[in-house]
């Protein structure tokens, strides 16, 4: 079974109890997107053949690129990039994390409020809670952030990406 | 004014190692360090006498009032925060609740003893026998709360007796803006930290 068909069969639908969420992650760095905002899962790939590759990622404008954008270290740079194709409120944008997507559903009961001390923090990377994830805490991302994101333009329609789309 | 016999009481109370001894019932001993507490002495200081949580920061010990202190406890494990200072390791879970880890050696860039590194460099390696040692003090103040990062806490100090005044032994150091006080203590620093003040300077800023 393939992602994007594990995902089109996912009930979209929140309740006060849970929040359905397209997970990214890399190592021990997790990070959420509602599922009601994200249009497509995509993959990365270039012309040459030569796919899924941080390079190849690096090619397509108009993508944020977590890896890039949080600064993460380069001993954990992922061989494969995916992209997830959002719904924001002023267009679509697009968000890469790692090779690892999963679509699971987190109850409200595991997403932990930003403490004060970090709220600056959370203010300028988007990131509206934290959630438990396995042994280590994961960050769901304010998916309108990243229309004032500095990185991100309009998508690039002819960007070099496969996708398939999950639903609505 | 503070009195010279004043400071002899507590100078041997805090140099006898004794944590549980308060200032009035250990004996004088007016060999110890007398010289250093009473370059503390002068007109303008204000006495605070409470308990202490007391831990390692290098080659000094920190102190903290208990009622700032929630608790003390090990380190679990710990989430990096991307794009954030040095001196901040990551969050870990605490009483379901996110607790931001605080490294006080890479804030106030001290170096640590030889045989350890910043806290900070180990915490992302798994298992690494280093951190078996690790505590958290949870701290709050200024309506936040900081999980500071220590290797060695020396417990609650009742009693203590500081005398606030600015610090003239660390002056030079980066780390003197947020102490209140300073005294010795089994021959090493003492250092009251300001925790207001530091968790103002620390929070991560827009």
């Amino acid at each position: 079974m393939s992602l994007v068909d594990t995902a089109s069969r996912f009930d979209r639908s929140s309740s006060a109890d849970s929040v359905p969420v397209v997970l990214l992650s890399l190592d021990v760095v997790y990070c959420a997107v509602e599922i009601s905002r994200v249009i497509q899962i995509e993959e990365v790939v270039s012309e040459d053949g030569w796919s899924n590759t941080a390079e190849a990622a690096s090619s397509i404008e108009n993508l944020i690129d977590l890896v890039d954008y949080w600064q993460l270290p380069h001993n954990i740079m992922p061989r494969l990039r995916r992209v997830i194709l959002i719904r924001t409120a002023k267009g679509q944008r697009r968000l890469s994390l790692g090779e690892k997507v999963t679509v699971l559903t987190l109850p409200s009961s595991r997403l932990i409020p930003i403490p004060l001390f970090l709220e600056g923090w959370a203010r300028r990377l988007g990131i509206k809670a934290f959630f438990a994830a396995d042994n280590y805490m994961g960050f769901l991302l304010e998916v309108d952030w990243l229309d004032q994101c500095s990185l991100m333009e309009d998508v690039d329609t002819n960007s070099h990406i496969d996708g398939a789309t999950i639903g609505e | 004014m503070v009195n010279d016999e004043k400071l002899n009481i507590r100078a041997s109370s805090l140099d006898s190692g004794d944590s549980a001894s308060t200032p009035n019932d250990t004996a004088t001993n007016a060999s110890e360090p007398i010289t250093d507490l009473n370059r503390l002495a002068t007109s303008d200081v204000s006495d605070v006498s409470e308990a202490f949580l007391c831990f390692r920061l290098g080659p000094f010990w920190l102190a903290v009032a208990v009622m700032q202190v929630e608790e003390v406890c090990e380190l679990g494990m710990v989430s990096p925060l991307p794009r954030v200072p040095p001196y901040l390791p990551g969050i870990m879970s605490w009483r379901g609740r996110a607790l931001p880890l605080l490294d006080l050696n890479s804030f106030f860039d001290i170096k640590e003893r030889a045989s350890v590194n910043s806290i900070s460099s180990e915490l992302h390696s798994a298992s690494h026998p280093v951190l078996q040692s690790v505590r958290v003090a949870v701290v709050s103040a200024e309506n936040m709360r900081v999980g500071i990062l220590s290797h060695q806490v020396r417990g609650v100090l009742e009693q203590m007796h500081f005398q606030r005044k600015k610090p003239e032994i660390i002056q030079q150091t980066k780390l003197a803006e947020f102490i209140w006080a300073e005294m010795l203590l089994d021959g090493e620093l003492l250092l009251a930290l300001d925790l207001n003040k530091l968790l103002q300077a620390a929070k991560v800023q827009r």
